[in-house]
């Protein structure tokens, strides 16, 4: 088998969910002779080659298997039936910063990590100046990661699996943080690493980080391959069974937006921390909400309504402003109203933002836009679900005994 | 043979292992005044206090030796080795949960660290204690290096239940809450404070004295590196067959529990 390659041959993998988790082994007890749980075939009969120098994106939504056939492919879980066979080293950057210990610096944890992917020490020795000068963080090398900023833990993250000489690049959508500048040099590095004959395997629910990448996708639905080509093809289906699932009411009615018109909602962009617009953000880092206003006639101020809903079409939240209320005074023009969130509390997936625009007793419509952005969350740590669980967790004594 | 492979992996990663190593050892003392010097010092101090308490403040003469604080010294470092390594690798696989869902490399080298890091310890108190006997016991100036095989071997014991412990942890959290609790009657049901032979009650139970010595895996190494310590003596035949026999045992144990649970532990962790 050629260097690079990768064989998935036939692969299943099933998990056992039980109703109540068995977490402890008195649970375990108390569980005997209750149902076995049930079986879940996260990955049903997998089979696709990658050759070397290929750029391969896994595409499908949450729960499609993507994410299990990436660690089946890291050989971080082994398939339940089926073989998986892989030559030369594997990078793999399913969560950048993963493993770094915070009480360490940052020097410390580039030589521990690169142990933990494979390097030897003599070899991480050797890049390590061209790793922190990629991160940008020769500044702050020799200080505690947990004093660095989620920005910087992820630069550092990435530097160090970019540097790793693999033959395999495993990568997860989340590399595609991070602020506009330093997500290019990202691409470029990728890019790079490609052009110099390795092979990518991406994983998204963004067909769009797949497009700008990968020449061939495969599009996975309940742990199924439902189609592996083109990309462009792979992105067209995705797209369409996505549009497939919208509300059939709305989707009859072929509107994502409506309204009077006398006052319109011109723009809407969210911006992130260092001012740039961006649709991918980080869970718990600052964010904005930009939208331009125009009212064409003399109107009272009007109320500005948006809400978020996830995927699934779940109302996550909702919220509203009376724009005489921010100062807004009788009259026409145009202006701009910001929406300013200090820590994001979303925690991981897809959301879309309706604005709605309507007199100030909310009953006539002015203007609405379904699906006015689109964007995407990414967890920055454990989190999981859709809503970031903000608190602090603290370590109580423990018991010793001699 | 896949039991060999587990271990063996321990060399192949050598250097893996050794970052490892490092990073348990200077992670348990990072932010102390006296760092690094912790390891030495903490088993040290633990015997320390062990001495104090029960060799000068509890007068106990069962042994019926003037040198009670030796005998006592002698049986500690097993026990201290075995209680820590057991406590801090228990839930080493899950302190260690977002690098082993997320990066693939040998895990077994995780709760495997943590023993080497306690097998330093052991190595200090044991090399205290041959001193020690050196210098107040001239019989056990033919025996002492014995304690080195004889250490080794338990190593391997403490190695492969330690193992066998961090991994069913990573399945069922509340073995290591009941390893806690297991800990401290486990210490009074191994000779450490006293000697079998000289229990007064042992004449009448013969079968606790059988419990005490053949079940509890820990008393024939025991008993077998006070034989060459304290007493002088080249070890029970009986108890070195056993420790040798427990060596392998163990150490096949922890690879049969780690390799049944490996793939579940990097779901579930």
């Amino acid at each position: 088998m050629e260097t690079g390659a990768i064989r998935v041959d036939g692969v299943s993998r099933r998990f056992r969910v039980h109703a109540r988790e068995i977490r402890t082994l008195k649970d375990l007890f108390v569980e005997r002779g209750r149902p076995q749980g049930t079986d879940v075939w996260a990955l049903r009969d997998v089979t696709l080659d990658v050759e070397p120098g290929e750029a391969v994106g896994f595409i499908g939504r949450n729960g499609s298997g993507k994410t299990t056939l990436l660690r089946v492919v890291a050989g971080i879980i082994k398939p339940t039936t089926g073989r998986i066979r892989t030559a030369g080293r594997i990078g793999s950057l399913l969560e950048l910063g993963a493993g770094f210990h915070p009480d360490f610096t940052g020097r410390e944890n580039v030589f521990l990590n690169g142990a933990i992917q494979g390097l030897r020490r003599a070899d991480i020795r050797e890049r390590f100046d061209e790793i922190v000068a990629f991160a940008e963080i020769e500044h702050a090398i020799d200080r505690p990661v947990r004093t660095y900023s989620s920005g910087m833990t992820m630069r550092l993250g990435f530097a160090i699996a970019a540097f790793l000489d693999a033959d395999i690049l495993l990568l997860d959508e989340v590399f595609a943080v991070g602020d506009e500048a330093f997500q290019r040099k990202c691409f470029a590095r990728i890019h790079q690493f490609k052009d110099g004959g390795g092979t990518i395997v991406l994983v998204s629910h963004d067909a769009a980080a797949v497009q700008r990448l990968c020449n061939r996708a495969v599009l996975l639905d309940r742990g199924r391959v439902t189609f592996d080509g083109s990309t462009r093809e792979a992105t067209a289906r995705y797209q369409s069974a996505l549009a497939d699932e919208v509300d059939p009411a709305e989707r009859e009615a072929g509107l994502r937006e409506w309204g009077s018109r006398e006052a319109t909602i011109e723009s809407a962009t969210l911006v992130g921390e260092e001012g740039a617009e961006r649709l991918q953000f980080l869970s718990g880092e600052p964010f904005a909400l930009e939208v331009g206003v125009h009212v064409r006639d003399a109107l009272p101020p009007p109320r500005l309504q948006l809400e978020l809903r996830d995927d699934d079409g779940v109302l996550v939240a909702g919220e509203a402003v009376s724009l005489g209320e921010l100062g807004w005074s009788v009259g026409n023009g145009a202006r701009r109203v910001r929406f300013d969130v200090p820590e994001l509390p979303l925690a991981d997936g897809r959301f879309h933002l309706r604005l709605g625009l309507t007199d100030d007793t909310g009953e006539h419509l002015y203007h609405q836009l379904d699906d006015a952005l689109v964007f995407v969350v990414y967890p920055g740590g454990e989190q999981r679900g859709v809503v970031r669980f903000a608190g602090d967790w603290a370590l109580e004594a423990k018991e010793t005994t001699p | 043979m896949r039991a060999v492979s587990i271990y063996a992996d321990v060399f192949r990663h050598r250097e893996l292992f050794a970052s490892l190593f490092r990073r348990d050892l200077r992670a348990k003392y990072r932010g102390s005044v006296l760092g690094l010097a912790w390891s030495l010092l903490h088993p040290l101090v633990l015997m320390g206090v062990y001495l104090l308490v029960f060799s000068l403040l509890w007068r106990v003469a069962s042994v019926g030796s003037s040198d009670y604080w030796l005998f006592l010294l002698c049986g500690l470092p097993a026990w201290v080795f075995f209680a820590t390594a057991m406590q801090g690798s228990a839930p080493s696989l899950l302190e260690n949960a977002n690098l082993i869902r997320k990066v693939r490399f040998p895990r077994q080298l995780v709760p495997l660290s943590v023993v080497a890091t306690n097998l330093v310890g052991f190595a200090v108190m044991l090399g205290f204690v041959v001193l020690l006997s050196l210098v107040r016991i001239p019989e056990a100036r033919d025996t002492v290096l014995l304690s080195i095989p004889l250490g080794a071997l338990f190593a391997c014991i403490v190695a492969g239940t330690t193992l066998a412990t961090a991994s069913l942890n990573a399945l069922y959290r509340d073995v290591e809450h009941i390893l806690a609790a297991l800990l401290l009657p486990w210490f009074f049901l191994t000779p450490i404070l006293y000697s079998l032979e000289d229990l007064p009650g042992v004449d009448d139970y013969p079968a606790a004295e059988f419990v005490l010595h053949w079940v509890n895996f820990l008393t024939p190494p025991v008993e077998a590196l006070r034989a060459v310590l304290f007493e002088g003596v080249a070890p029970a035949t009986a108890d070195t067959v056993y420790t040798a026999v427990a060596a392998v045992v163990a150490l096949a144990l922890g690879a049969f529990v780690f390799s049944r649970s490996d793939d579940r532990i990097a779901v579930e962790v």
